[in-house]
């Protein structure tokens, strides 16, 4: 019943719809075309596109982030790795690499020396001027400096590759390489591989190596400066604690060659 | 939107949004009126919202100019009816039955509050389904069969 009453019934309006439009087409005449304050398409590619820099930008920070740690003369540094591989730096040494993408590629760049232990994982790799020496999870000794670059193996294997002339060898513990500046790789192996690692224990362990590189480490380890009258030839071999007084280092490598040593000022010592 | 796109929002919807006034106030006059502004205005606006949501936007904006409007003449809109009846063939008796009733019914409609109000005649007028009526007030399904209940009540008490 209610619904016949509604069909029933209309609504009363005195203008009708055409009238309406009629009145509505005039205004909207003399209504000038609002210039728009946001053309949303322009808002979404600059957003869009301000979105994909972001992306960019946080891909490249990842990517590209590089840390460095640094051994002054005198010091010795130690640190981890993300994945708790460890790394012993020797005097005058750095070693830089990339936390952001360590799980990605574990690459490390060492100028001086350092004593690694790897944890099992992805190729781990240690580029120098010289070479660059591989590994899966084991622990060894680098020598990368500019007057020799030398690996030493203490567990597991080691790939060593040489820069320039990408000659390649692997390395099984107790077995040593170094590459000259030809390129050329010089396989050995050695007895005792401790003494390259002796550094890591403020030991000095020298086999016949020339007296003026022994003295060059010396000025690293104890952060002083060596200088010489006129070139020393000789090799040395000899081992001593590094937690000496600097003075009483230098006696017992000038002993046997029958040098002396002069104090100068700043932390300077001429060899005569 | 061109003004042929216009035209054709405008013959969609003007109807609805006219009635949609003329429940809440009773004023035909101030419903033509309201819904002739809510175009324009949104004809100035020129939204780029895609179309399936001009016709909330509509009714969200004639509401909105009803209220200012409302609030501009600052006197209580009273619900005024004059349905105007469409001619009929009928019997004195039931000519005067039907006017007896036509007007209980205009008198419940007026008394009844606007909210139940809007939602009955929507649904009973416009013949709009819950979900319709639901999408261009704003209010949720179950608000909407609420409120329908509530007025069907309050007309058949005042029916009687």
């Amino acid at each position: 019943m209610l619904d016949e009453l509604n069909d029933s019934l209309s609504i009363p309006y005195n203008k009708s719809k055409e009238d309406v439009w009629a009145s509505l087409s005039r205004q909207i005449e003399n209504k000038p075309v609002k210039t728009r304050r946001l053309n949303y398409n322009k808002v979404r590619m600059v957003w869009a596109a301000a979105m994909i820099a972001l992306l960019v930008g946080l891909g490249v920070l990842l990517r590209f982030y590089h840390y460095t740690v640094e051994a002054k003369p005198g010091q010795i540094a130690n640190f981890f790795l993300p994945d708790g591989s460890e790394v012993i730096l020797s005097a005058g040494s750095e070693a830089t690499y990339y936390p952001l993408w360590w799980t990605y590629s574990r690459k490390v760049t060492l100028d001086g020396e350092a004593f690694f232990k790897v944890q099992k994982g992805k190729t781990f790799s240690v580029k120098s001027k010289r070479g660059i020496t591989t590994v899966v999870g084991t622990s060894f000794d680098i020598y990368a400096r500019r007057d020799n670059y030398r690996v030493v193996c203490y567990t597991g294997k080691v790939w060593v590759e040489a820069q320039n002339s990408k000659q390649k060898i692997i390395l099984t513990p107790g077995e040593k390489a170094e590459i000259n500046t030809n390129g050329e790789i010089l396989f050995s192996k050695t007895k005792n591989p401790g003494q390259y690692t002796a550094w890591t224990d403020n030991q000095f362990v020298f086999t016949s190596i020339p007296v003026q590189s022994v003295f060059n480490e010396m000025a690293r380890r104890f952060n002083v400066t060596i200088t010489f009258e006129k070139p020393i030839e000789g090799n040395y071999t000899g081992n001593f604690p590094s937690d000496i007084p600097v003075e009483k280092a230098l006696e017992i490598v000038c002993k046997p060659f029958g040098l002396s040593f002069e104090k100068k000022a700043g932390h300077t010592y001429v060899i005569k | 939107m061109t003004e042929r796109e216009f035209k054709q929002l405008f013959d969609t919807h003007f109807d609805e949004i006219r009635n949609y006034i003329w429940y809440r106030c009773g004023d035909g006059d101030l419903a033509s009126d309201v819904a002739q502004e809510s175009f324009a205005k949104l004809w100035e606006k020129r939204p780029y919202n895609d179309s399936s949501k001009l016709r909330g936007l509509l009714f969200k904006m004639a509401g909105d100019i009803f209220i200012s409007n409302y609030r501009k003449k600052n006197s209580e809109l009273k619900f005024r009816t004059t349905l105007t009846q469409k001619f009929e063939n009928k019997t004195p008796e039931e000519e005067l039955q039907y006017i007896e009733l036509k007007t209980k019914y205009e008198k419940a409609l007026n008394e009844m509050p606007e909210t139940q109000r809007v939602v009955f005649l929507m649904s009973r007028h416009d013949k709009k389904r819950y979900k319709e009526i639901a999408e261009v007030t704003g209010l949720g399904i179950k608000a909407v069969e609420k409120r329908m209940s509530k007025a069907l009540q309050f007309i058949r008490e005042k029916i009687q």
